[in-house]
């Protein structure tokens, strides 16, 4: 019990107190569901980045796991810490300031606080009448919100009730349990034991290393941390981030959400139509890097964009904003590299070609500040990895 | 170079109509749509990248650095699930009335009729323990590991895929990256293992050579000879495997 509280910890409570320093992202309006739905995603990605961050240096310089460990859990916990501080800070800040309006109007409730990014959504309605304040107020939303609850709650449970024997896990978890057990990263062929050169494809993009340190962390091994421990971290995780898309392109209109959601659960229940898709890797493979790639990673960019381009037609972002989505898009990006080797290359060309039907569509170039600086980190590792093939050291 | 592109397009696309109802919504939205973020998230800018994952000279240049297998993960940067679900609740929210209901469950039955379940696929087992690893793996790895060192253990194929994953302290002298070769490359003692007929000299004098301490093999397995007068006595048998111990084998901790 204490392993499943420890691993819980790592996976649910510290991301969601680190996701508070990409708090000011989210437009105000936005109710707590959302922010803890949001803070949750990010956070976890903020995890994601930090080790690739500090992954990658210190497999090629060939120290062992329980030194990048250790910096990782300062990191992250460093993250969480620094996340708590800033939900906290606005807390106070919100109550100070609405105690200066109430004696400030005699009393009277003040109604001047106003959302920053669904302005523009005022007086939409939904379906054919006002705008339901809470998700109570329509029954219909509220049953179908259950429904798509009901689908994620069944899809948790067969990760843990059912397995799916896929060829890749004989490389990445078994490199995952040799790291856990040795130390050692990635200094071994994983399907044998066998001694090796380092790969660099697989040490550019670490993800198993997360897995042997969430095993470490928790002593609970390797397997059972990939195969019943990290799934339904991903599966909820994806449900996450495709409801907070769902917010930002419904705004106001709880029904058409809900009903949005249940049509995402549908999707991602009926994905097996390849063997290819991204619901199939989330399914069948949650516990690699692709599959969090695919379901995490890119549906969190493309939300960021979202929020970004909102801001872009309503003319709001620069400034500070601009700092706050470069750290935002940077994180996501970092985050893709300890996914996959690829993701260099994918992330690059989504922030590209968004960066380019931004600026055809809202004819600004407001959104380049921001995307530029978040394709540097997938360049960089791309041009590390050629530099460092072309040497010859490792396989 | 194009038909591999088509090739892999259609392997994406694979037995489901979701790869034709994503078009279909992807054109709805760039002719209905408003909102002008919406319009270019969900509509310009996929339709961009569908246009250069059909460009050859961008194929080429990921087949040249990635390999032919993974171009399709391009497709991956679609919001396909969100455009078709986003599109299927905004022709709900059109309806009118009862219609709203109708449209709903209709829409809802064209996306379950147009994929696959998930679960459905082969691959997929009813998990025996929380490392979801075969029972078989796990009883027979637990009886051959020797605390505070690592064995060495020829497996049959069924193994390979689970043994590394379960335990770091089993090593194997091939794996299943053997059996993504061609046979011809096959290690060699993976060739005598997958034979009709075990040789029963041959796999011990070469698992010997490999410094393998066991051999396991499935129970009825047809052996020419017996691995017993080659060093190789029969030692236990678990869950239907028999375990061969190398009787010269270096069993020491302080090895």
């Amino acid at each position: 019990m204490t392993k499943v509280l420890i691993l819980g910890l790592w996976e649910l409570l510290l991301p969601l107190l680190a996701g508070g320093m990409y708090k000011k992202i989210l437009p105000e309006k936005w109710g707590p569901v959302w922010r803890i739905l949001f803070y949750w995603a990010m956070g976890t990605l903020s995890f994601f980045a930090l080790l690739q961050l500090l992954a990658v240096p210190e497999i090629l310089r060939l120290k062992p796991l329980e030194e990048l460990r250790e910096y990782w859990t300062a990191a992250a916990a460093a993250a969480a810490f620094a996340g708590t501080a800033c939900i906290l800070t606005d807390i106070f800040r919100e109550r100070r300031s609405r105690g200066i309006r109430e004696t400030g109007a005699g009393g009277r409730r003040s109604q001047g606080r106003t959302g920053t990014g669904d302005r523009a959504s005022k007086g939409r309605t939904g379906a054919g009448g006002p705008a339901p304040k809470t998700l109570t107020a329509d029954p219909a939303a509220t049953a179908l919100i259950c429904l798509s609850l009901l689908l994620l709650g069944i899809m948790i449970a067969l990760s843990f009730l059912l397995t799916y024997h896929d060829g890749d896990d004989a490389f990445y978890i078994a490199t995952a349990t040799t790291a856990a057990a040795s130390g050692n990263m990635y200094r071994g062929v994983a399907y044998t034991g066998s001694s090796g050169l380092l790969n660099l494809r697989y040490c550019m993009a670490p993800f198993p290393m997360l897995l042997s340190i969430l095993s470490q962390l928790s002593g609970m091994d390797v397997a059972t941390v990939a195969h019943s421990g990290f799934p339904w971290v991903m599966i909820a995780g994806t449900f996450a981030v495709y409801a907070l898309i769902g917010r930002s392109l419904f705004r106001e209109d709880r029904r058409s959400l809900s009903l949005y959601l249940v049509f995402v659960q549908i999707l991602i229940f009926f994905g097996n139509y390849s063997t290819h898709s991204p619901e199939n890797f989330l399914v069948a493979r949650s516990r690699q890097g692709k599959a969090a790639l695919a379901n995490l990673v890119l549906p969190l960019l493309f939300f960021l964009l979202l929020l970004l381009f909102r801001e872009i037609s309503e003319k709001k972002c620069g400034g500070k904003r601009t700092v706050l989505y470069i750290f935002a898009f940077v994180t996501a990006t970092l985050a893709a590299g300890l996914c996959s080797m690829l993701s260099a290359a994918l992330v690059s060309l989504l922030l590209g070609a968004a960066g380019l039907c931004g600026i055809f569509c809202f004819r600004t170039w407001r959104h380049l500040p921001v995307l530029i600086p978040a394709v540097l980190p997938p360049l960089f590792y791309g041009m590390l990895y050629f530099v460092l093939a072309s040497t010859g050291a490792y396989v | 170079m194009w038909h591999t592109i088509i090739e892999l397009y259609q392997q994406y696309m694979g037995t489901g109509l979701v790869m034709v109802l994503y078009p279909a919504a992807l054109v709805y939205l760039l002719m209905r749509e408003k909102d002008p973020v919406k319009k270019c998230l969900l509509g310009w800018m996929p339709a961009l990248l569908l246009v250069l994952y059909f460009q050859p000279w961008l194929s080429a240049l990921f087949l040249r650095f990635a390999g032919d297998e993974i171009y399709y993960r391009i497709l991956w940067l679609l919001p396909v699930t969100v455009t078709i679900a986003a599109t299927a609740a905004d022709l709900v929210r059109q309806a009118k009335g009862h219609r709203k209901v109708l449209t709903g469950v209709l829409l809802a039955l064209l996306l379950i009729l147009s994929g696959d379940l998930v679960y459905r696929s082969p691959y997929f087992h009813k998990a025996e323990n929380a490392a979801h690893m075969p029972s078989y793996v796990v009883d027979v790895c637990d009886a051959i590991t020797l605390p505070g060192r690592e064995v060495m253990a020829v497996f049959p194929d069924e193994f390979l895929q689970f043994v590394r994953q379960y335990t770091p302290y089993v090593c194997m002298p091939y794996g299943r990256d053997t059996l993504l070769q061609d046979f011809n490359s096959f290690h060699e003692l993976a060739r005598l293992m997958q034979a009709g007929v075990i040789d029963a000299k041959r796999l011990a004098e070469c698992a010997a050579a490999w410094g393998c301490h066991y051999i396991v093999l499935p129970e009825g397995r047809q052996i020419s000879g017996e691995l017993g007068d080659y060093g190789y006595p029969a030692d236990m048998v678990i869950d239907g495997y028999v375990i061969y111990r190398n009787e010269n084998g270096n069993f020491d901790l302080t090895f």
